[in-house]
């Protein structure tokens, strides 16, 4: 059985990674697959950092495979057997990877870069963990271009407004699922640049690798009716993707981004409307890597701030119409994680080893 | 060292200082540095890094709730723009820890209080080795460096004659305090107590030489009706509390820039437990030295009780469990005076504050004979043994002033501090003078205050200074009856005394707590906090610089150090030095002090 | 409410500002409002009243000396002899 690695990626903090990697975790623990994981924040503290509300810790049983910082061991219950020490030097100290050697409570913080947890991810491949979880942190998405495919955690904690956590959630489906992967013209010397081919394959513009502003864009208007691919190997900000979205280009123009994280970075919604304008047009979109969404899983509860105190209690907004509302919008499993049956996993992990 | 590229960035709408200090502390170390204007978005502050090629990068943001999302986006885009891996990233702010830094995706995090050194060590990717977090303390000998030599001839010729007198009236005498002394000197040994090994020797002897107090304590069991004993749980609550604050404490320096004043504070709450509460209270807010306060009525008993005693009432009592116990609960760095000066235990404090490793003591023979209610002879007596087992000890003492607070002019209470310092002196003793910096009622009267409370008490040091190069300790505490119960003035008065004497450049200071003019109950540790950070502030505010005071100050210092001579003359015209204390020649009925009657007639022929 | 009383390590202080006509009302108020709120060892410790009111500060001593501590925990029995 191949090994896979996924990831528990969230729109903000309190979405629920940290309860999804949880109840994946237990789901597994009872499944003879080996397990690894680690976490590119800093999840299993009791309290949470920012808002004082409690939060779950992770429970490690004996053989799991984990990647924590030394930090960590000290104030976790779960003893482990410390392999191998990483060059990755983090906040909490350096990156330990080991074997679970007595069952109990651990706090899970690794490495917080996409490098770093290239390196746990390679360890971990040389393990007999068929399954990696890399727990998330807030609503970073970068790191996760490192694993195959990640679960979205979202909820109200990202914004109470279910109309919009929906139509997020369909735009970060389409962005992630509906392109295709694809190649640029090889030998690749784009050196960091923003290139743009004529359908001849010479180059015909070198721009930045951060597209910022449409200004960074000027030239390519002149360029529409020759060219044929758009490369960009850094990150496109909403307003320029905006902007590409409604020049003219030609039927067949091709869009190619090095990962789905590259657009998930910008306005996700602006990017789902420029993916699907560009289809519409006749253009394809497309990414050097794969970084499929596999399922999402929703969580209502949102800590609200008492009006003129610094003091934040829990509040929840309506769990089935979050539930049906982002179920409609996405064609991959959605699962309420705190009071989801089991058999929801069954079919969504049947699913998974597909990929 | 390379020199590195640092870009510096508030993501807050305004500017904080701590990232323009960090930016001037990266320069002079030879870094190349860049600060962003406020409020930029994660975008533009990650075009500026590539436009830049920065090596290190610091955002400073303070967090509120949806803050940490966006510096997380910030990370992202640095990763997803490929420049994470060649990029050193930090956040600094109010509610950084390294745990937030890890989760946000930071290589470190710098939170209150992050020094300059740090944020460079992190900037030049070196360890930061923090100095150790625990300061540490060292206790300062208050006497080094004083030569004592007299500077006005005049005044040390008298002072020796008195001396001579003193030394030679007391050579045939003794006292059932000085008796006292000799037998816990010689019969009673600290290390044998601690093993609870019966001194049997001892206790045949002690109780003979006891008022019927510590008598009927010995021999029939009865306690003082104010004192009890604690139990062996309360005792274990207490070895485990000092033993967990211990480690949660640091012991901070008040005294900013300088090196001196010393800061002491009294305790003295009648039970040693929360004695050592306020104790610890007072070493973690910055107090580098304790006093202890036994209560009145010690002073007019003649002997000790034994046991860990607790009291109802002001002031903790004298006893060798009690001093072992307060003493064991101390930081290594704070230094421990054992007052000893007034009553008819003087000798015998000062042989148990000794054995007890006490670092200072007090004695003063006029004040305690005229303002605490000792009889003249008998105190003479006793100070001169108290003296010499001070001097054995090693422990040097302040000789207090006092006699001010009850009416006696300052120039009259230095002439009988000068008079105790100088027999220390021949006696090998290292004494302290404790002039008192206090609204006395000479200076109500005269009227020395009506304009500020500076030059009167600058007049006394100068004066002092004059006549003797000795270490001087301000008291008891300073600002003596300038405080009322409201703990702004209290605490505000007396941090302008503590910034006077730090500008006069004395060896230390007591201060009091801002419940000092409180009477309605004891003492509490919230008044002491409030004290000690307003000292603290003292400090800092003026720092080394200094006040000027008046002219008056200058014609007071001299008027004072003649009056001096004067008093100094006419105690050797009298003859004997324990008649000038009878006759109000050091301080008179007139003024308001009388001659104690406490150990009256109890001077006996060796 | 009292295991947190139990951590006042002597005495605890309240002090606001009471608009009254006199020191003598300021200081019967502030006394009943201790008592009120549950407090029987209470004074005033400061009080000045000018033509607005009162500045006052009054205490409850919740751990009097010789008293037991909450915050050593200890239970009491009768003493012995311990160095």
């Amino acid at each position: 059985m191949k090994q896979l690695t996924v990831g528990i990626a969230g729109t903000a903090k309190n979405t629920g990674k940290t309860t999804t990697t949880r109840v994946l975790l237990e789901y597994f623990q009872g499944r003879e697959v080996g397990v690894g994981i680690t976490s590119i924040g800093y999840d299993g503290e009791s309290v949470d950092n920012i808002t004082g509300l409690p939060k779950p810790r992770i429970f490690l049983q004996k053989g799991d495979f984990a990647a924590v910082t030394e930090k960590c061991l000290e104030v976790s219950s779960a003893r482990m057997k410390i392999m191998d020490r990483m060059d990755i030097h983090t906040p909490l100290g350096r990156v330990v990877c080991g074997k679970v050697m007595k069952e109990g409570l651990m706090v899970i913080a690794g490495p917080n870069q996409s490098g770093h947890l290239r390196m746990i991810r390679q360890w971990m491949g040389n393990q007999e963990a068929g399954l990696v979880i890399v727990d998330g942190a807030l609503n970073r998405i970068a790191p996760m271009v490192e694993t195959d495919g990640f679960i979205l955690a979202t909820g109200a904690a990202h914004t109470v407004d279910i109309d919009r956590l929906a139509l997020e959630t369909h735009s970060i489906g389409v962005i992630c699922n509906h392109p295709e992967i694809m190649e640029i013209p090889y030998p690749l010397s784009s050196h960091g640049k923003t290139l743009i081919w004529s359908r001849e394959g010479d180059i015909l513009t070198e721009l930045p690798a951060f597209l910022f502003e449409p200004e960074d864009l000027a030239g390519v208007s002149r360029l529409l009716d020759s060219a044929s691919l758009f490369y960009c190997p850094g990150v496109i900000s909403g307003p320029c993707l905006g902007y590409m979205g409604e020049l003219p280009f030609r039927e067949g123009m091709k869009f190619v981004f090095d990962d789905p994280v590259k657009l998930l970075l910008s306005d996700v919604i602006t990017a789902h409307r420029f993916v699907e304008r560009i289809l519409a047009i006749g253009g394809r979109v497309g990414y050097l890597r794969s970084l499929p969404l596999l399922a999402v899983t929703v969580n209502p509860f949102y800590p609200s701030c008492r009006y003129g105190t610094h003091q934040y209690q829990a509040d929840y907004i309506d769990r089935e119409a979050l539930l049906s509302r982002v179920k409609a919008a996405v064609d991959v499993p959605v699962i309420d994680v705190v009071s989801g049956r089991p058999e929801q996993l069954d079919v969504f992990w049947k699913g998974l080893w597909h990929i | 060292m390379i020199p590195k590229k640092v870009l510096l960035a508030p993501i807050d709408p305004v500017h904080d200082v701590g990232i323009k200090m960090i930016r001037r502390g990266v320069e002079e170390a030879g870094h190349q540095t860049v600060l962003l204007q406020p409020d930029l978005t994660p975008e533009e502050i990650i075009r500026e890094i590539l436009k830049h090629s920065v090596d290190v990068v610091l955002l400073s943001r303070s967090l509120g709730y949806g803050v940490a999302e966006i510096l997380a986006r910030f990370v992202d885009l640095a990763d997803a723009v490929g420049i994470r891996q060649s990029v050193r990233l930090g956040i600094g702010g109010m509610a950084i820890r390294p745990e937030l830094a890890a989760e946000l995706g930071f290589d470190a995090g710098f939170g209150p209080g992050t020094t300059i050194e740090e944020a460079l060590a992190f900037v030049e990717g070196r360890e930061y080795v923090p100095q150790s977090v625990r300061q540490k303390k060292e206790k300062k000998d208050i006497v080094k460096g004083y030569t004592y030599k007299y500077r006005n001839e005049t005044i040390a010729g008298l002072l020796s004659r008195i001396t001579d007198n003193i030394l030679s009236w007391a050579s045939d005498k003794t006292s059932p305090g000085v008796l006292r002394a000799q037998v816990r000197e010689e019969l009673w040994d600290v290390d044998r107590w601690r093993n609870y090994e019966k001194m049997t020797e001892f206790l045949e002897e002690y109780p003979k030489l006891c008022g019927d107090l510590p008598r009927n304590f010995y021999e029939k069991g009865i306690m003082h009706p104010k004192t009890r004993r604690f139990v062996r749980e309360e005792v274990v609550a207490l070895e485990s509390y000092i033993r967990a604050t211990r480690e949660r404490m640091e012991v901070p320096r008040l005294q900013h820039t300088l090196l001196k004043p010393l800061v002491f504070n009294q305790y003295g709450t009648g039970c040693p437990f929360q004695d050592t509460g306020h104790i610890k209270v007072s070493e973690a807010w910055g107090a580098d030295g304790v006093i202890h306060f036994d209560p009145s009525w010690g002073a007019r008993t003649e002997g000790f009780l034994d046991g860990f005693l607790t009291h109802q009432e002001d002031g903790t009592v004298i006893t060798p469990a009690n001093l072992n116990r307060i003493r064991n609960s101390l930081e290594p760095g704070t230094l421990w005076q054992v007052r000893a000066h007034r009553g008819l235990n003087t000798p015998e404090t000062v042989v148990l504050a000794g054995k007890f490793k006490a670092d200072l003591t007090k004695i003063n023979i006029c004040y305690g004979a005229l303002g605490a209610g000792t009889d003249p002879a008998r105190l003479t007596v006793d100070a001169v043994a108290a003296i010499r087992y001070a001097a054995k000890y090693g422990m040097h003492f302040d000789v207090v002033t006092n006699e001010e607070l009850s009416g006696v002019p300052a120039y009259r209470a230095f002439a009988g501090m000068l008079i105790t310092v100088d027999l220390a002196l021949r006696l090998g003793g290292r004494p302290i003078l404790q002039p008192l910096f206090c609204f006395s009622p000479e200076v109500m009267l005269e009227g020395y205050m009506r304009d500020n409370y500076v030059d009167f008490n600058v007049a006394k040091i100068a004066a002092l200074r004059r006549i003797i190069d000795a270490p001087i300790w301000p008291g008891a505490p300073i600002g003596f009856l300038t405080h009322t119960e409201d703990r702004v003035q209290s605490s505000t008065s007396t941090a302008y005394h503590a910034s006077l004497a730090a500008m006069l450049g004395v060896d230390a200071i007591t201060v009091a707590s801002s419940d000092e003019a409180y009477s309605g109950g004891p003492i509490s540790v919230p008044a002491k906090v409030d004290t000690l950070r307003a000292v603290a502030e003292g400090f800092r505010f003026f720092g080394g610089s200094r006040i000027e005071p008046s002219g008056q100050a200058g014609v007071w210092s001299g008027e004072i150090e003649a009056g001096i001579e004067r008093v100094l003359k006419q105690v050797v015209d009298r003859g004997e030095f324990v008649d000038a204390i009878y006759d109000g020649i050091l301080g008179s009925r007139e003024e308001g002090v009388y001659p104690g009657r406490n150990g009256r007639d109890t001077v006996m022929k060796k | 409410m009292s295991r947190i009383l139990d951590r006042v390590m002597d005495a605890m202080d309240v002090e606001t500002f009471l608009v009254c006509s006199s020191e003598d009302e300021g200081r019967r108020l502030m006394l009943q409002f201790l008592k009120d709120i549950g407090f029987s060892d209470v004074d005033i410790v400061f009080i000045q009243f000018q033509g607005p009111g009162v500045r006052v500060r009054a205490r409850a001593y919740i751990h009097r000396p010789g008293d037991t501590y909450g915050w050593l925990k200890a239970d009491s029995a009768e003493g012995e002899d311990v160095k």
